[in-house]
């Protein structure tokens, strides 16, 4: 077991630039997963990861390694990924998102959650690229990347009760798709 | 795996190349100061527009709309809301850059916004930064004809559709006449049907907001008819300015200025400039009244050694004057009529219309 991501990046901030290589072991298959299942198998994906590392290596410097560094670099990647949908106009993305005003019951995981977990992986892989960006993000990185919804809000810069509320809501959009593809679920 | 390798191969290599470098933490450190004093900048300027819009608002008598059923924001002075809104929404902009803002649903960052603002209004308030605004806003430091000064006139304007706000400079038998704070004068008509708080009566030196029309049913007129009116409470006029308990005023000057022209006779408004020992100054209108007017330099002197003034049209007029009393100065107003050779009129006595506090 090697030293935290925190302590890398410390090291890399320090001058052992070779560092950041260990970095991207780590982070490279994860954000080309990202990339390709919210771009939906796009065929840039690899040089975005690409960009990703560029802009979290040119901007460490600016990392406070008292904070976790795993929803620093999945922001970059929101943002870049964000601004790669807007530059080919695919992201119904607006200035004032109304999910952000009010407050909402946060929802909570139920007990059948690992089967209910398997069962959305499912619902994921067969329509995911059906669902708006908005639900699609908080989806993958709650299913995919096992986040938390403080990760997710912190990377999507969003409450809390915000990221429940598009995960509940996005699972029911799944659920709707899958079934008027495929009959009742 | 491959994959992995390219990537991590590439970036590395551009990094040992110089290709990429990292930027410098001065970079972020900057940027984070750049940041925090954009909304400290924000914020004041939120705070302090937020504070000139309440006080037109009650300098105008904007603020007693609503008790007349009439919507306070259209009331308003329209460029001022513009700004208050468009800094709250930059003001929210930049707090989302941090956690504290993203973490909350808008709502909640948007009303501790808000509130914060609304607390440093109040704060202001209890500064003498009013004082400032109601100089400004009657022209006393305005030699420049900016845009800054224009907004601080606008109170000047009647700002409401049927709204008008003044002071009391005369009592007529049918109504009253109104001097509003752009020197104006309004000769307003009151009747039975006029609706106003039970038990209010109006005198001079009252401040009055009024809700009436110079147009009737069947024409235009130059009379102010008025549904209904009520009396500002001293507490709530920000017209007055905060005064220092601990200044105390030093002079007196008397100044008169003819207001209403297109009238068939000259009509002029009698108004007393206080000076105080802190160096600030606080204008007072005492009357409206018929004719000109000039001081009396050979009369007895009142308090502070000042002058006593005449006004005077058609053989009758007003002769004013500035008393010591305990609790301050009172300024006194005696009718005055002149005799003919067949009429012989009785002199009259003067009669306290205001009382200045130290």
């Amino acid at each position: 077991m090697g030293d935290n991501d925190e302590a890398i990046v410390e090291k890399v901030q320090n001058g052992d630039t070779e560092q950041f290589g260990v970095l991207i072991d780590r982070y490279d298959a994860k954000l080309k997963r990202y990339a390709q299942k919210f771009l939906i198998y796009d065929e840039t994906c690899t040089d975005l990861v690409q960009d990703i590392f560029v802009k979290a290596y040119v901007n460490i410097k600016g990392f406070d390694t008292h904070r976790r560094f795993s929803p620093w670099i999945y922001r970059i990647a929101h943002n870049t990924f964000i601004n790669e949908l807007k530059r080919r106009e695919l992201a119904p993305f607006t200035f004032f998102d109304t999910d952000i005003i009010a407050p909402y019951l946060r929802a909570t995981e139920t007990a059948d959650s690992d089967t209910n977990h398997e069962e959305m992986k499912g619902l994921l892989e067969d329509s995911l690229s059906l669902l708006p960006p908005k639900y699609r993000e908080p989806l993958i990185l709650y299913f995919y990347d096992s986040m938390s919804y403080q990760d997710i809000g912190e990377i999507l810069q969003i409450p809390l009760s915000t990221v429940g509320m598009r995960i509940a809501r996005g699972k029911e959009q799944l659920r709707k798709i899958y079934e008027s593809k495929h009959g009742t679920l | 795996m491959k994959n992995t390798h390219n990537t991590k191969r590439i970036v590395l290599e551009r990094i040992r190349k110089g290709e990429i470098s990292m930027r410098p933490r001065w970079h972020f450190v900057l940027k984070s100061t750049l940041v925090f004093f954009a909304i400290a900048t924000v914020w004041t300027l939120l705070i302090y527009l937020a504070s000139m819009m309440l006080f037109f608002l009650n300098v105008s008598g904007v603020i007693f709309a609503p008790s007349f059923g009439l919507p306070l924001l259209f009331s308003s002075p329209l460029p001022l809301i513009l700004f208050v809104i468009g800094f709250l929404i930059t003001l929210h902009t930049l707090v989302q850059k941090y956690a504290f803002g993203y973490r909350r649903p808008l709502l909640y960052t948007g009303l501790i916004i808000v509130s914060v603002v609304a607390f440093g209004v109040y704060l202001v308030s209890q500064t003498p930064v009013y004082r400032l605004f109601f100089e400004v806003s009657q022209g006393v430091d305005i030699t420049d004809d900016t845009y800054l000064s224009k907004m601080y006139e606008i109170h000047g304007e009647q700002l409401a559709e049927h709204m008008y706000f003044g002071t009391i400079t005369e009592v007529m038998p049918n109504g009253y006449l109104m001097q509003s704070p752009d020197g104006k004068v309004h000769p307003m008509v009151t009747d039975n049907e006029t609706v106003v708080p039970l038990g209010m009566t109006f005198g001079i030196g009252d401040k009055v907001v009024v809700l009436g029309d110079y147009e009737t049913p069947k024409s235009s007129s130059d009379l102010l008819y008025v549904y209904t009116m009520r009396k500002v409470p001293e507490d709530e006029s920000l017209s007055e300015p905060v005064v220092s308990n601990q200044s105390k005023v030093k002079d007196f000057i008397w100044s008169y200025k003819v207001t209403d022209t297109n009238a068939d006779y000259p009509k002029s408004t009698v108004s007393l400039l206080m000076l105080r020992d802190d160096g600030s100054r606080q204008e007072k209108t005492i009357a409206t009244v018929d004719g000109s007017c000039n001081e009396l330099e050979d009369e007895q002197l009142g308090a502070l050694n000042s002058t006593q003034l005449l006004c005077y049209y058609a053989g009758f007029g007003y002769q004013f004057r500035i008393v010591a009393t305990k609790e301050g100065y009172d300024v006194q107003q005696k009718e005055i009529e002149e005799a003919t050779p067949d009429h012989n009129p009785p002199i009259g006595e003067f009669k306290t219309i205001m009382s200045i506090s130290h």
